[in-house]
């Protein structure tokens, strides 16, 4: 299967062609270079899914190993590829999400300046992902990991002459890279114990190296747990998401939403086997994911911008898997993934509709009644919200469900409770989200929009069509886990790499509490939206108490938090060091210049010319020196 | 004695010099193209020298030795081996990139500049061959001596003082060195060929230095090297000197002449003084810690390119220190090959900053803005230089940052974990950089700025493609440099009490090492030496 290689390696082509011969190129050649070098991933993907299929389930590990990468004492690093379930679903994914949202982009940014280089971006980052999920081992995987923060520094300050747009690309790389100290301070822990950050050997040994329980194995865990929370937006580190909404639309969904976001959920899958080792860091993982969860869906409440909405949810729904593999539901939190892969990226799309259709405009006061003009956005931001709310049959149901039904069999009951009240919440926002952009009456800048006297308008096919594809995706996505009594089509996929699923509920004597959780979701879910429908029909924002919104608004206060508490001083600290930079240590090396100087000068006083004195004191030299010998 | 290829390096760019002083003053564009000729013809050479390195051996190759004062023990020694080979393509290598990117820089007193740069050349060339003590010495000064003049000479304009305080503080540092080189030879009476300034011939046997002489003897060396790293907080000329000399020559001063120091350290202190390396190497870990935060954080601070680009260039080095003292295979191995990383990164950074200069005269980063939309491939090739330099995954940064923290954390965890903050604190002050010179809105009265010419790729083409080799596939440098890194540290530990050799690498950690490394060579990796 040494073919994989070539599922990073064609976009990265696709970067390096469109990088130093895009500009001069037109637009068709750009985009098909960029967008047929995904579609060709995808397609090496599904080849990869028929060959591993074809294996017997144990032999579904399959490394391929490219090159030393490098060699330095007792450290070797290969450059290694593994291939098995759990890449192959996730190589799926990101280059099917992937290519719809490449073939999307060609119509959105059809207009800009930069397209070839936003393409070259978009090309690198799908490498860069690619590497990430098919990394052999850590170290490996450090390279996309890394690289999609870069990628995603490079389009979300893609319009570089904004100063907001450039301020957030720079607040996410230093953001993330806070977590990625983590990251790399758990390498280097996993290199102590194991001698090797090769997956297979991880996986294979956690169990003899790691004593369970131990310091090392929570360490190691929460070291790379921190590296996920930066880079997948969690508490404490996800200040940088909804600032990240200053990039283009597209890229929002594909990395801030589908893709590049999931990767700490998936890392922590892929290292399942130590993590499983440390029950306390687990406990940790389930609990900033519920507490995520609940506290960004209440920042999206009353969040009057659609996108930042959206970025809200993401931080949520990644809370939902982040509590799945807490609790060791692993297939369930890759089931989400998937889930919320298609029916976020659905809703971005469908936002950059919108915004397409009004020139920009992300503030939904300035929205309303656009499911007149924009029928078919509307009918699939709809799908897509439904699926988030979690409303069966759509995919976020089932994905969703399975978590909340893992935690509480987990007998995590609070983070359970945790969870369907945040499902609540995610109802009522993502209701009122669609009712203030879709329903009511038009805002005035809605009528005319900034096209001029032009009315909105639905995007082109080329946008559409994607749109269309995903919301199909929304709606089927469900069979992937369709099942109460047995595990799903994914989480039988997954079994050779998580080992078998939970035992059904049916077995474990909980059938009947199965059917009351489930009904629980739905009706909470039920509920929130009705609430928000009836807060919202009218588009007005008064239901919204004052105080409510005066928190909520500033997101619990958690931004001036680290203003106040960390850049601040850190900013303080520095100015004080340049400025003891200057003068104190080199006021004390000045200060000895001086003194010398000023030695020199009164021993100058010396030097008069005079022969005499100089005899005198070569005799009063001589003498001191007999004297000493003499003395001896 | 044979005329090999060694002395032939550093005999090129002194005949190279020669050759431009007799040359017409006013041609400017042949003295150049000599002098990159010259340059170009020593990289040739230093090219072929490194690929036919054979590597896995500490031995010295390509060793030269002439008498040279016998009365004394003198000799005229040259020889590379891992410590040296890769440094000596580096000096090279830089070189006549640095000359080629002077054009706009340097437009008075060419012809002196030219041949000022080949004696700088030799003199760097020299101090990375030579393996007697005061041949080292000589070749030491005889770089110092050049690089004054380049900056007193050709500076900015605080360039008087700039220069009297870089020489001062080199100065007071060689003048300790020279005295512990004799120092040295005084206390070699007792080997078999009588007192000896050859290195090779001290190191065949014991060093029989007291305990607290090699104390005061390892301090008189490391406080020389430490000055030319520079180490904090022996730093303070760095800021004048690297901001006041002409950037091309910066790029000189940051990319090779603070290897320089840094090289010495690993040359002479450790396999010299290894108890007092072992001693002193919490302390100099710590001054590398205190390095890399406190020049990062006022790199963070600073709104002039150049100086910021200093103070990052300091914080960068600290790595390197931190990897020296950990006294770890895997993390000298990352120094060494961050040695090779820093001068290309650094050096690029500084020869972008110079491109910036001379296109606008602005030295500080406010006045600039949103010329990534003015001047989009120069904006490209800075982004590149700058993510080597934060250490990005698959550039040379990486793979030396790595090295080095993994080996630091194995033997000093501690100091590994304060030191990994740096390369966020990187991320603050080059990104800053970047955000303020390349983005923002366009600053109106820089429109019409031009964007690399054909010459500037040329540049940066070899820069940038050594960036992306070195992170993709490190290999050759490694495998250079592992059997004499190998060596100098088996000395270290074999002047370790036995207790404290445990204390260098636990044995449980040793163990935990192997079964790994035997299951990854199994699967292909051939050639490890293990």
């Amino acid at each position: 299967m040494t073919y994989a290689v070539w599922i990073p390696l064609l976009p990265l082509l696709g970067w390096v062609v469109n990088g130093l011969w895009g500009q001069r190129w037109g637009r068709r050649p750009v985009a098909f270079v960029a967008c047929g070098t995904v579609v060709a991933a995808f397609a090496v993907g599904l080849a990869l899914l028929r060959a591993l299929s074809a294996l017997p389930p144990d032999a579904q590990h399959v490394e391929v190993d490219l090159y030393r990468w490098f060699a330095a004492g007792p450290v070797v690093v290969p450059m290694r590829l593994l291939v098995d379930p759990l890449s192959v679903v996730m190589v799926l994914v990101v280059t099917g999400v992937g290519a719809l949202i490449h073939i999307y982009s060609a119509g959105y940014m059809a207009d800009d300046d930069g397209f070839a280089r936003y393409f070259a971006y978009l090309n690198l980052f799908m490498a860069s992902m690619l590497t990430l999920v098919l990394a052999g081992n850590l170290v490996v995987m450090f390279i996309g990991w890394e690289g999609v923060g870069l990628c995603s520094y490079l389009l979300i300050a893609f319009w570089f002459t904004r100063p907001a747009a450039a301020a957030a690309g720079v607040k996410a790389f230093l953001v993330t890279r806070l977590g990625d100290v983590g990251f790399l301070l758990g390498i280097f822990l996993a290199f102590g114990v194991f001698g090797t950050v090769d997956f297979g050997v991880m996986t294979r040994d956690a169990v003899t190296r790691l004593p369970l329980g131990g310091a090392a194995a929570t360490a190691l865990c929460l070291l790379l747990f921190l590296g996920a929370t930066g880079k997948s937006a969690q508490l404490p580190l996800y200040i940088w998401l909804p600032d990240a909404m200053e990039g283009p639309t597209p890229v929002s969904a594909l990395i801030h939403a589908a893709t590049m976001v999931t990767a700490g959920v998936f890392m922590i899958v892929r290292m399942h086997a130590v993590y499983l080792q440390a029950p306390l860091a687990m406990d940790v993982v389930a609990i900033v994911g519920a507490v995520t969860a609940i506290f960004a869906a209440a920042s999206a409440l009353v969040e009057p911008d659609l996108k930042r909405v959206l970025a809200y949810s993401t931080i949520s729904q990644l809370g939902y898997m982040f509590l799945a593999v807490g609790v060791g539901a692993w297939g369930a939190g890759i089931f989400h993934l998937t889930s919320h892969a298609f029916f976020k990226a659905l809703l971005f799309l469908a936002a950059g509709s919108v915004m397409h259709a009004l020139g920009g405009t992300t503030d939904m006061r300035q929205m309303g009644g656009l499911a007149k003009p924009l029928p078919r956005t509307a009918a699939t931001f709809g799908i897509g919200a439904l699926a988030l709310a979690g409303i069966p049959p759509l995919t976020g149901f089932f994905s969703k469900d399975q978590i909340l039904s893992a935690a509480f069999r987990h007998g995590d009951v609070v983070l359970w409770a945790v969870g369907l009240a945040a499902a609540g919440l995610t109802a009522v926002y993502i209701v009122r989200a669609f009712v203030l952009t879709f329903l009511g009456a038009p805002a005035p800048s809605a009528a005319g929009g900034p096209h001029g006297a032009h009315a909105p308008h639905e995007a082109p096919p080329v946008m559409g069509v994607p749109i269309q594809a995903l919301a199909v995706l929304t709606v089927l996505g469900g069979a992937l886990g369709l099942s109460f009594t047995h595990p799903g089509v994914l989480e039988r996929f997954l079994a050779p790499v998580v080992g078998a699923p939970a035992p059904a509920p049916a077995e474990a004597g909980g059938g009947g509490s199965e059917v009351l959780l489930v009904a629980a979701s739905i009706a909470v879910a039920l509920a929130g939206g009705a609430l928000a429908w009836a807060i919202y029909r009218t588009r007005t924002l008064r239901g919204e108490s004052a105080a409510v919104r005066a928190v909520l608004a500033h997101q619990f206060y958690v931004e001036d938090l680290y203003n106040a508490v960390v850049a601040a001083p850190t900013r303080g600290l520095a100015r004080a060091f340049d400025l003891f930079d200057r003068d104190g240590v080199d006021g004390i090396v000045m200060a000895i210049a001086r003194g010398v100087g000023a030695g020199g000068a009164w021993l100058r006083g010396v030097q008069t010319g005079y022969l005499r004195h100089y005899a005198a004191l070569v005799l009063i030299g001589v003498i001191i020196f007999l004297a000493y010998w003499v003395s001896r | 004695m044979t005329w090999g290829p060694l002395s032939m390096l550093v005999a090129l760019p002194l005949l190279g010099a020669v050759a431009v002083a007799t040359l017409d003053a006013r041609a400017e564009r042949s003295l150049r193209a000599v002098g990159v000729a010259v340059m170009l013809l020593v990289f040739l050479l230093a090219a072929g020298i490194w690929l036919r390195f054979v590597p896995g051996t500490p031995a010295l190759q390509f060793e030269e030795r002439a008498a040279w004062v016998p009365a004394v023990g003198m000799t005229y020694h040259l020889g590379v081996d891992g410590l040296s080979v890769s440094l000596v393509a580096l000096v090279a290598f830089l070189f006549p990139i640095a000359l080629a990117a002077s054009g706009e820089q340097i437009r008075d007193r060419v012809k002196p500049f030219v041949v000022t740069l080949l004696l700088l050349e030799a003199g760097l060339l020299g101090t990375f061959l030579a393996q007697d003590l005061v041949l080292f010495y000589v070749f030491w000064e005889a770089m110092l001596i050049p690089m004054y003049f380049l900056i007193a000479l050709w500076g900015g304009p605080g360039r008087g003082p700039a220069a009297i305080k870089f020489f001062l503080y080199t100065m007071a540092g060689s003048v300790l060195m020279l005295l512990a080189i004799i120092a040295v030879y005084l206390q070699s009476g007792h080997l078999p060929g009588g007192p000896t300034f050859d290195l090779p011939s001290l190191l065949a046997h014991p060093p029989g230095f007291a305990g607290s002489a090699e104390t005061l003897l390892f301090l008189a060396f490391a406080v020389a090297f430490a000055i030319k790293m520079p180490v904090w907080p022996l730093h303070t000329w760095l800021p004048n000197a690297y901001a006041e000399a002409p950037p091309v020559v910066t790029v000189l001063l940051a990319g090779l002449m603070a290897k320089a120091g840094a090289y010495g350290l690993l040359r002479f202190c450790l396999p010299l003084f290894p108890e007092a390396s072992r001693a002193f190497g919490p302390l100099l870990s710590g001054l590398a810690v205190v390095g890399i935060l406190y020049g990062g954080a006022i790199a963070w601070a600073q709104r002039d390119m150049r100086r910021l680009l200093a103070y990052g260039s300091m914080s960068h080095m600290g790595f390197i220190l931190l990897g020296i003292f950990a006294l770890d295979a895997t993390a000298v191995q990352g120094s060494l090959i961050q040695m090779i990383n820093h001068g290309i990164s650094t050096g690029a950074l500084f020869i972008v900053a110079g491109l910036l200069l001379d296109r606008t005269g602005r030295a500080r980063t406010e006045e600039y803005g949103g010329i990534a939309a003015l001047v989009p491939a120069l904006s490209a090739v800075t982004l590149i230089v700058v993510l080597s330099s934060l250490a990005l995954p698959a550039t040379n940064g990486f793979i030396g940052e790595f090295l080095i923290l993994l080996g630091t954390f194995q033997a000093r965890p501690a100091a590994a974990v304060v030191a990994s903050l740096g390369v966020v604190v990187a991320v603050a002050y080059l990104l800053g950089f970047v955000g303020r010179v390349f983005h923002g809105p366009v600053r109106e009265d820089l429109r019409g700025m031009p964007d690399l010419r054909p010459r500037e790729y040329a540049l940066f083409v070899p820069l940038v493609l050594v960036i992306l080799w070195t992170g993709l596939y490190p290999q050759p440098l490694l495998d250079r440099s592992a059997a004499t890194v190998n060596a100098v540290l088996g000395r270290i530990s074999a002047a370790a009490p036995r207790r404290d050799a445990a204390a260098v690498r636990p044995p449980a950690d040793g163990a935990a090492h192997r079964p790994a490394a035997a299951g990854q060579t199994a699967r292909g990796a051939a050639g490890t030496g293990r």
